[in-house]
């Protein structure tokens, strides 16, 4: 066959072969699983929040009986205290139901690798963190803060903590050297230089909002997002975000803070879905980005908003 | 009839070829024919679909189908058939400039002289010059061509494809639409808006095909089930109405094809015969009109009279 032959010939064949792949697909398409029937109410649900907590409501009303279990055998008690910017020493006691730390663990589990794991954590751990948040609630009315020292107040508490490695499988913790090319201590545990490292956090190198706040270990992406998880459970108008990008350190998680008048030193991002511009705070380190403007990185690049829903 | 007949192609000039570039031509031209009635088929599918949605009505529904089908149809041939030029072949000389053709062939030298011959030698005289004409022909597979119209008949059948995709992979996944539907329904509360009009039918008019009165919300559904897999079935539908375009375009076999060649050829042949034919006419009703001795300054004076009797 000849060359000018075959160009019509294959043509020709070519689209038989594409009606008749449009036929047997027809036919198929329930075997091949090509349709999600479920991702139109999903999609739905997460665009209008009404309708959010109307679908999610088996899931919350399973957390809430989980954190309605006051029975102190299964119930897993914390005290936290650390002193805030504005130099006073705040106190928080809060229970955190076992069943709702399992979930969280449970759930973590099955989220993706990936930064959208960050908004499946966040949605979940909300009914396991109702104690804490009503106890950070009480500390802001009783101490009659302001926006600002109450977002100081919620920050301040997630940093208090020493900062531990949170790896995964892919970067074991003896993989991991500081600075200093030091290794980490081999403590799943908040402690001083030299920091702890929790292996196998699978499935971002995270830990959820509600397992930082019974253990305490948690590196930038786990402090930030607990942080940003608080200030959205609160309710209060705070206007938070994660932010991830990176600095001379590498990829890197902070947590992003909307605010009138910031200071101008400070490293921001803009929401290009919004427009909003969200100022970086890191929550490894003691800094204030809310009124003192503390950049601690001299690189910040790619950085951009994760919107958490 | 021939299938090649549907989308206008005319076998019968090509009767001086070779019967085997006569059979591959007509198989090409059958073959391309069909297609054209397929994508025909599809289109009339799709907007029957269409307008199930819309018009709750298998009458309506096609109705329109039928009717948006022909068009595509006419539309999709009225395109194949206005792109099969003579860009790279030499028989574009004298198809775009006729004058070319009767320079060269000594047919202005029989200016003065058809007229003594009858209709049938002028006709045998106009076939001599376009044997003469076929036996010049050259191809040159390189021609550039006109790149706007080629971009111009691409995105017009682009968009229809990509339109009528929609509808087809409506039929095609329509209960799981309708499930997808079903769930939503499932999730909003009764009094919501799109609960009570889109979603619920109306007692005169029940659902046809898919539980909505929405276009929109069906798309939305079919696209939020399919996800990427959209892409891959947009770009199949897409390829299957590209198909007949590229082979018209790129095949070398329809493009400077025989076919294209002899309807040239038997275009420019009519037209010289014509021509031909014109100046015979021509001739014989001058001669006719001077042998009539009129008298054309016989009105002037007739005016001129009527004027001098109303001064006098």
């Amino acid at each position: 066959m000849t060359r000018e032959k075959k160009y019509f010939n294959v043509s020709q064949l070519l689209f038989w072969a594409l009606i008749v792949l449009l036929i047997v697909l027809s036919f198929l398409k329930s075997d091949l699983g090509l349709f999600n029937e479920n991702e139109l109410s999903r999609r739905h649900a997460e665009a209008d929040s009404l309708n959010k907590i109307a679908l999610q409501e088996q899931e919350e009303q399973e957390e809430e009986e989980n954190a309605q279990d006051n029975d102190p055998e299964n119930t897993i008690k914390r005290t936290w205290k650390w002193e805030s910017f504005d130099g006073k020493t705040y106190t928080l006691e809060f229970t955190v139901p076992k069943k709702a730390y399992e979930s969280a663990r449970a759930n973590r589990l099955k989220l993706p690798p990936n930064p959208n794991c960050w908004a499946g954590m966040f949605r979940h751990d909300k009914a396991g963190l109702k104690d804490m948040v009503e106890g950070y609630r009480d500390i802001i009315e009783e101490q009659k803060l302001n926006y600002r020292q109450a977002m100081q107040m919620v920050v301040s508490s997630a940093q208090n903590f020493d900062y531990t490695y949170i790896t995964w499988s892919r970067e074991p913790c003896r993989n991991i050297r500081d600075a200093n090319g030091e290794k980490p201590a081999q403590d799943c545990r908040p402690k001083p230089y030299p920091y702890g490292c929790c292996d196998n956090v699978e499935p971002f190198a995270v830990y959820s909002p509600l397992e930082y706040a019974v253990n305490g270990a948690g590196d930038c992406d786990t402090k930030s997002l607990f942080a940003m998880s608080i200030l959205k459970y609160l309710n209060m108008g705070f206007d938070a975000e994660m932010l991830m990008g990176e600095v001379e350190a590498g990829h890197h998680a902070m947590l992003g803070i909307c605010v009138p008048n910031p200071p101008q030193r400070n490293l921001s991002v803009r929401d290009m879905r919004t427009g909003k511009r969200y100022y970086a705070w890191e929550c490894t380190q003691r800094t204030n980005a809310a009124e003192l403007g503390a950049p601690v990185w001299q690189i910040f690049k790619n950085w951009e908003v994760v919107p958490i829903r | 009839m021939r299938l090649s007949d549907q989308i206008g192609i005319d076998s019968d000039i090509m009767q001086k070829l070779p019967a085997d570039v006569v059979k591959r031509q007509i198989f090409i031209y059958n073959g391309i024919s069909l297609m054209l009635l397929v994508i025909g088929l599809i289109s009339a599918v799709s907007a029957t679909v269409y307008s199930l949605i819309l018009f709750h009505s298998w009458l309506v529904a096609l109705g329109v189908g039928i009717f948006i089908g022909a068009v595509v149809f006419n539309l999709y041939r009225l395109f194949l058939m206005t792109g099969l030029d003579l860009k790279g072949s030499t028989l574009e000389h004298y198809h775009i400039k006729h004058e070319n053709h009767y320079r060269e062939h000594n047919l202005y030298a029989l200016d003065g002289k058809v007229y003594q011959h009858a209709d049938e030698v002028l006709k045998g005289w106009a076939v001599t010059a376009k044997d003469k004409l076929r036996s010049k022909i050259s191809i040159n597979p390189a021609a550039p061509r006109n790149l706007f119209t080629i971009f111009v008949r691409v995105f017009v059948m682009a968009l229809l494809a990509v339109i009528f995709a929609n509808g087809l992979e409506i039929l095609m996944f329509s209960q799981q639409i309708n499930m997808a539907l079903s769930d939503l329904k499932q999730v909003l509360p009764p009094e919501d808006w799109t609960y009570k009009y889109i979603l619920t039918p109306d007692p005169d008019e029940p659902f046809i095909l898919i539980n909505a009165n929405s276009l929109l919300l069906t798309f939305d559904a079919l696209a939020s089930g399919l996800g990427k897999w959209k892409l891959w079935m947009d770009i199949m539908v897409l390829a299957i109405y590209m198909i007949p375009l590229m082979v018209i375009y790129r095949s070398m076999e329809v493009r400077h094809g025989a076919y294209v060649q002899e309807l040239a050829l038997h275009e420019i042949n009519k037209t010289t015969y014509h021509y031909l034919i014109t100046q015979k006419y021509c001739h014989v009703i001058d001669t006719e009109i001077k042998a009539m001795k009129l008298q054309f300054s016989k009105y002037g004076n007739h005016t001129n009279n009527i004027a001098e009797t109303t001064s006098a």
